[in-house]
């Protein structure tokens, strides 16, 4: 029987990447199997109710509209272990610009995933019975986080490498970074994070230009 | 930004999925490796088939609910509502009734909204789709009708207004499209006294629950329940609050009531135990 070659089991063993989509498609099913969930561990005790199903209401200001009310307790928990997977992803094992560069596109890729569903979410929050402010509300993290490590591979790439607008990739680029940060200028000035407004005008304003 | 999203909705909508496609097809373009089965292009073609399978799933759906055999699609008629009293009646100038006759029968549950779409209202309409409650339905010789509230704003249901009547007129029926039911029905059976509020238009969606409670309360055997709606309309002159024995309206002689007065008259009619 033939032993494989160290070298080939490396290859094999998935990567933080992977095993972040792993779980982000896991928090997927957990925020769409949450109707079931909820009512089983309520079921079960009802100190988890008193734990899941509490309405949220963040009082910093600009917050509330980005979480999205009415939220439970548990969207919160979901959209915290998110942002968390993220960091630890874009932080963890990136030594210089290039795998900065690399992973940060390849989260952005991957959390463009769940981001699809947000299509029409009608049939998803009536199939699986979630509440639709809670699916639009996700989906709005999804997207403000998806645009921000966009971005962030745009400031990385941008420091380490000119962009040449004469080849399709070059235009590519151009593009992803001015529809990025357009769409977070739009994103912030229109779900009310009236904080991040300026800053991001500002990004979306000096972006285009100095790749142009 | 904001203002643009609120005055051209549509628009944006659209503009906000073509903007999408284009990321995707931009961020496959940079991509270095074009391999669909290696990343990041794998997952880019999962977000693709995910979008497209939800895509399906929309339109088959759709197609379902609005087409059948020898009954092409649903129809769609206008009709202005009228403020009834002893001396005369009054057209109501902010909003209308659209019944839409079923091509295929469904029973509405409460909780639960439709996406409308009737593209002979205006040049757009056909790219327009706008979720609504079902308040009530009914039966006639000819099928289900299922009936829309729609208070008058601007676009689509302004544009409306341009096609009511008041008869029985088969020219003015148009083609509608329905999406949908989506929503779930909140489970209201376990509780004893049960209060419904609503302002203004709002009450298109507690209306049938209110329909369906006293539909249970009739066919169950248990006696001990009681129900109140507490409905606000939005001018000071034209606000109230109704508890009378159960969701009797004080505010019926209001003109704004008139939006569910025969509904009302209907449940009160039902409501024969006064619960």
């Amino acid at each position: 029987m033939s032993v494989p070659h160290p070298s080939s089991l490396t290859n094999l063993a998935m990567d933080i990447t992977q095993w972040y989509a792993v779980a982000l498609g896991g928090l997927v099913v957990l925020f769409y199997a949450s109707h079931l969930i909820i009512k089983m561990i309520i079921k079960i005790s009802c100190f988890f109710k008193h734990l899941f199903c509490p309405q949220v209401r963040l009082s910093m200001r600009g917050f509330n509209r980005c979480i999205g009310f009415p939220t439970l307790r548990f969207d919160v928990v979901l959209v915290v272990l998110f942002l968390v997977g993220n960091a630890i992803c874009i932080t963890v094992g990136v030594k210089d610009i290039a795998s900065l560069v690399e992973r940060s596109a390849l989260l952005c890729t991957i959390n463009l995933m769940p981001l699809a569903l947000g299509e029409r979410m009608n049939p998803m929050a009536s199939i699986f019975r979630v509440r639709l402010s809670a699916s639009a509300s996700i989906h709005g993290w999804l997207g403000s986080v998806v645009i921000a490590e966009g971005l962030v591979h745009i400031a990385a790439a941008l420091s380490s490498q000119h962009v040449n607008i004469h080849n399709t990739s070059g235009v590519a680029k151009l593009v992803v970074s001015h529809l990025c940060s357009c769409n977070l200028s739009r994103a912030n000035a229109s779900e009310g994070c009236r904080c991040w407004r300026g800053p991001t005008v500002l990004f979306h304003g000096i972006c285009t230009p100095t790749i142009l | 930004m904001a203002y643009v999203r609120r005055r051209f909705y549509e628009i944006f909508q659209k503009l906000h999925l073509i903007l999408a496609a284009t990321l995707i097809a931009a961020i496959y373009l940079h991509s270095a490796s074009k391999n669909l089965l290696k990343t990041p292009i794998v997952y880019l073609f999962a977000a693709i088939c995910l979008q497209i399978a939800i895509g399906a799933l929309r339109f088959v759906w759709t197609l379902y609910r609005n087409i059948k055999h020898r009954n092409p699609l649903n129809r769609a008629t206008v009709k202005t509502i009228t403020y009834k009293t002893k001396e005369r009646d009054t057209p109501v100038s902010d909003a209308v009734h659209v019944h839409v006759r079923l091509s295929r029968p469904w029973r509405p549950r409460a909780g639960q909204y439709v996406y409308l779409s009737i593209p002979g209202v205006s040049h757009t309409a056909f790219v327009q789709s706008h979720p609504f409650f079902v308040p009530w339905w009914y039966q006639d010789a000819e099928g289900d009708v299922i009936v829309f509230i729609v208070e008058k704003r601007k676009g689509f249901t302004q544009d409306l207004f341009h096609h009511t009547t008041n008869d029985v007129d088969q020219r003015k029926e148009m083609r509608a499209i329905i999406e949908g039911p989506y929503g779930k029905e909140l489970d209201l059976e376990s509780y004893a006294t049960i209060l419904l509020f609503a302002t203004g238009i709002g009450i298109a969606g507690q209306l049938p629950y209110i329909t369906q409670l006293l539909e249970r309360y009739h066919n169950s055997g248990e006696k001990n329940r009681r129900i109140a709606v507490f409905w606000e309309l939005d001018s000071e002159s034209k606000c109230s609050n109704s508890h009378h024995q159960g969701f009797l309206l004080t505010a019926s002689q209001k003109v704004d009531s008139a939006w569910v007065a025969d509904m009302m008259m209907e449940l009160l009619k039902r409501d024969t135990d006064a619960v």
